[in-house]
């Protein structure tokens, strides 16, 4: 019997890796070296030493401190507008299958026009409204966010819902109920996850480049975006306030897009099992 | 001219697990040899490892000899000389195995050998010549016609003409006719028997349906379970004392004796002047002309017609599925709603392949309290005499028939009044055909099902009708008891159908076959 499927996933080099950056971030309080805001100008823009691991910033501040602090706020902002779009998109697209007819064209054409504006122009100007902050991230990127989720959700479950199997059970009186915990959510799961993670790791990215463009979080609180901009005019002299907290978003969109190919691929390697048993039960 | 296609000790291994164990057989040149069993029996591991075509994860042991030649130790250069060539092949699905973008006219040149400039018109009399020889007349516009472009009949014929292109001594013919509906699985089996005799072919036949090869065979070969079980002259296979599993195969052809239901019950459901047409516009064929019919309590009532009739349109309005065009479906008996209940052809796509067959079920029990619904599924479980376990598989580990039982065990749970068959029983070889039509007219007796039985076989609809609706092109041309149908049918098409029952007389004596 081959490992199940949960295990295939989450017992694979990206999911550890992610696993120990979560659990660091976490950690931070206890385990960062300095206070992440305390200033010594007497040690500013200094390279790796024994003393800071990954050197300080302008303002002398321990950049690794500050990595490990900023990837507390940078992923939890992350998570939280993914896990958002997430509820939203699923919600969404499974009303517009359901119901369909002119609920769902104008769903789509909805869609269709969140998905033309680039999701930055759109943040841009929400926050351009309601002033920068961390509701304002949220809400900013969560209003178009949810809707390549939605649109996979709405046409996988269409899908499903055309299927021979969903009519024999609607004809013999499952209710939509029944028929949306069977036959559609089990369907719609694995490719809505696998997107998910693709999606956490775009949105980390986005995020990122709203504080950098200085409009995200802001000053005293920190997060990886924000350290980006920082450290960009020094660029020359101390490249490693570029170079660790790019490097934390670059490992960890990596890492998800990983793992989300890989619930793709053990997803799909599954349903090729299913169809040779049925193919040696015919005969 | 070769003599002799033998196999010995020849056994078709999945990994440890033997498919097919120590066949042992010959067929001869001019004679016409059936592989009779059942689905998964392997009996088409049989043809495919004689042409070295088996699946890459499973391999083949034992001698192939076509006149001492070991094919078994060609290798793939060396056999392209003999498949399609010396021996060649018929399969079940015509239009699967032609490809999609190329003329008749190019897959005769293909087999013929003719390829490069100019050849195919110094071919063009052959390729004419083969397509008349199958019946496809006027060849000439056949011939550039793609497969697409052909009936299931016309397909199968030009696949014949392909498989004689080459003027081969032996042909395997893969269940080239099950997918047929019945006036042209005569044909075809009239077709095939005459040129295998005129041409002196050796033909191996794989077929599930003894009835079909009856007259045209010489010789019978069952296989069951991967084993060559018994072998005999045609003749001889109706005899009592035969194995077991030939038995098996035998009764499931054999026509039921019973007596017909009175027509004296209550209307459950009426149609009344319904049509149905799926175009928008108001001309233009319909699916199903106006249609008036009625089914009464406890009555089964055949309904058949080729692919295209309206037949299963028909079924879809009497089950509610869709609404008619015009006029209208009855489904009441006084106040109370007709509950009337569909089983498909397909049995694997009727059931959720991710969900255990459990689930499934439930959808029919899932708004009454949890014991009660336990209690009804046992209950329709054993209706259909199934173990309880096999709720607990997914549907690839369930076999076509058991999928096919537990529809109907699903359709139980609902109460049902009346239950239509569309094809149900069409996807599955003919001993699981005839258990679930036994287990159909059982329900019939036991709890006053009525049955509205949707085939293009008319073997299955003389087998559990009392009365015969015959839908052509549309429309509904004939209705009648059973006996009455089948003594005094007046269109042109029951009559064909009629026939065709007696493919059997018509093909032996087309063929003069001594045995039969």
């Amino acid at each position: 019997m081959a490992r199940s499927a949960t295990s295939r996933i989450l017992l694979s080099a990206p999911a550890f890796i992610l696993v120990a950056i979560v659990v660091v971030t976490i950690a931070a309080p206890w385990i960062s070296p300095y206070d992440p805001d305390a200033q010594s100008l007497a040690d500013r823009l200094q390279g790796p030493s024994a003393l800071h691991l990954l050197g300080t910033d302008a303002l002398g501040r321990d950049t690794l401190s500050r990595v490990l602090h900023g990837g507390q706020f940078s992923l939890s902002v992350a998570l939280i507008t993914t896990l958002f779009s997430l509820l939203v998109g699923t919600a969404l697209g499974l009303i517009s299958a359901l119901r369909g007819g002119w609920l769902d064209e104008i769903f789509l054409r909805i869609n269709d026009l969140l998905l033309a504006l680039p999701e930055i122009v759109i943040a841009l100007l929400i926050i351009a409204v309601m002033g920068p902050g961390f509701f304002t991230m949220v809400l900013s990127v969560g209003v178009v966010a949810w809707t390549p989720t939605a649109r996979l959700v709405r046409s996988m479950a269409a899908q499903a819902l055309s299927t021979h199997h969903v009519e024999a059970s609607k004809h013999v009186g499952a209710s939509r109920w029944f028929i949306l915990r069977h036959h559609v959510l089990p369907f719609v799961a694995g490719p809505v996850l696998a997107q998910a993670a693709l999606r956490f790791g775009l949105l980390l990215v986005l995020l990122g480049s709203l504080s950098y463009l200085g409009i995200g979080v802001q000053p005293p609180q920190s997060d990886w975006g924000s350290m980006l901009s920082d450290a960009q005019p020094h660029a020359i002299r101390s490249p490693w306030g570029l170079i660790a907290p790019g490097a934390a978003i670059f490992l960890v969109s990596f890492c998800v897009t990983l793992l989300g190919n890989r619930i793709t691929h053990v997803l799909g390697g599954e349903d090729v099992l299913d169809t040779e048993t049925k193919a040696e039960s015919h005969g | 001219m070769a003599e002799e296609l033998e196999f010995i000790d020849l056994s078709v291994v999945s990994g440890q697990k033997p498919l097919l164990s120590k066949a042992r057989g010959a067929l001869r040149s001019g004679e016409l040899v059936a592989v009779v069993g059942r689905s998964g029996s392997g009996k088409t591991l049989l043809t495919k490892a004689i042409m070295g075509l088996l699946p890459e994860q499973l391999r083949a042991e034992g001698q192939i000899l076509l006149d001492g030649q070991r094919l078994d130790r060609l290798d793939d250069k060396a056999m392209d000389q003999v498949r399609g060539r010396r021996v060649s092949m018929l399969f079940q699905q015509p239009k699967r195995v032609m490809n999609p973008r190329m003329t008749i006219r190019a897959h005769l040149l293909e087999a013929l050998g003719a390829h490069g400039w100019g050849k195919a018109r110094q071919h063009e009399g052959q390729v004419l010549s083969l397509l008349e020889e199958v019946g496809l007349s006027p060849a000439k516009p056949i011939a550039g016609k793609r497969p697409d472009q052909l009936s299931g009949g016309m397909a199968q014929r030009a696949m014949l003409a392909i498989a004689l292109a080459a003027d081969p001594e032996f042909i395997l013919a893969d269940e080239p006719t099950s997918s047929l509906d019945s006036i042209l699985k005569a044909e075809v089996l009239q077709l095939l028997r005459r040129k295998q005799q005129e041409r002196g072919v050796g033909v191996l036949f794989i077929t599930h349906d003894i009835a079909s090869i009856q007259h045209i065979a010489d010789r019978v070969v069952v296989v069951s379970d991967g084993q060559i079980v018994d072998q005999c002259p045609t003749a001889q296979i109706f005899s009592r004392d035969r194995h077991a599993k030939t038995r098996e195969l035998v009764e499931a052809t054999l026509p039921a004796v019973r007596a017909p239901r009175p027509e004296n019950s209550e209307c459950l459901l009426q149609a009344v002047g319904a049509s149905k047409n799926y175009t928008r516009r108001a001309k233009g064929p319909a699916a199903l002309e106006p249609t008036s019919l009625s089914l009464h309590a406890g009555q089964v009532l055949g309904v058949v017609g080729r692919s295209g009739s309206g037949k299963s349109t028909f079924a879809r309005l009497l089950a509610g599925l869709e609404q008619p065009t015009s006029g209208q479906i009855i489904s009441n008996h006084g106040d109370v709603p007709t509950r009337v209940q569909i089983i498909a052809q397909e049995p694997y796509s009727s059931f959720d392949p991710r969900l255990d067959v459990r689930t499934s079920m439930s959808a029919a029990v899932h708004r009454m309290p949890e014991d009660q619904a336990v209690e009804r599924m046992a209950r329709a479980m054993a209706q259909v005499g199934l173990p309880g376990e096999l709720l607990d598989r997914r549907p690839g580990q369930c076999s076509g028939g058991q999928l096919q039982r537990l529809a109907i065990a699903r359709a139980l749970l609902t109460d049902p009044q009346v239950l239509i068959c569309d094809e149900s029983t069409s996807a599955l070889d003919s001993v699981a055909q005839r258990h679930i039509l036994d287990l159909l007219l059982e329900l019939r007796d036991t709890i006053g099902l009525s049955l509205v039985v949707i085939s293009h076989d008319m073997d299955v609809i003389r087998y559990v009708s009392d009365d015969v609706a015959v839908f052509y092109e549309g429309e509904l041309v004939e209705h009648r008891p059973l006996n009455d149908f089948l003594a005094n049918a007046e269109h042109q098409h029951s009559k064909d159908l009629i026939a065709a029952l007696d493919i059997t007389a018509a093909a032996s004596s087309a063929g003069g076959h001594p045995g039969a």
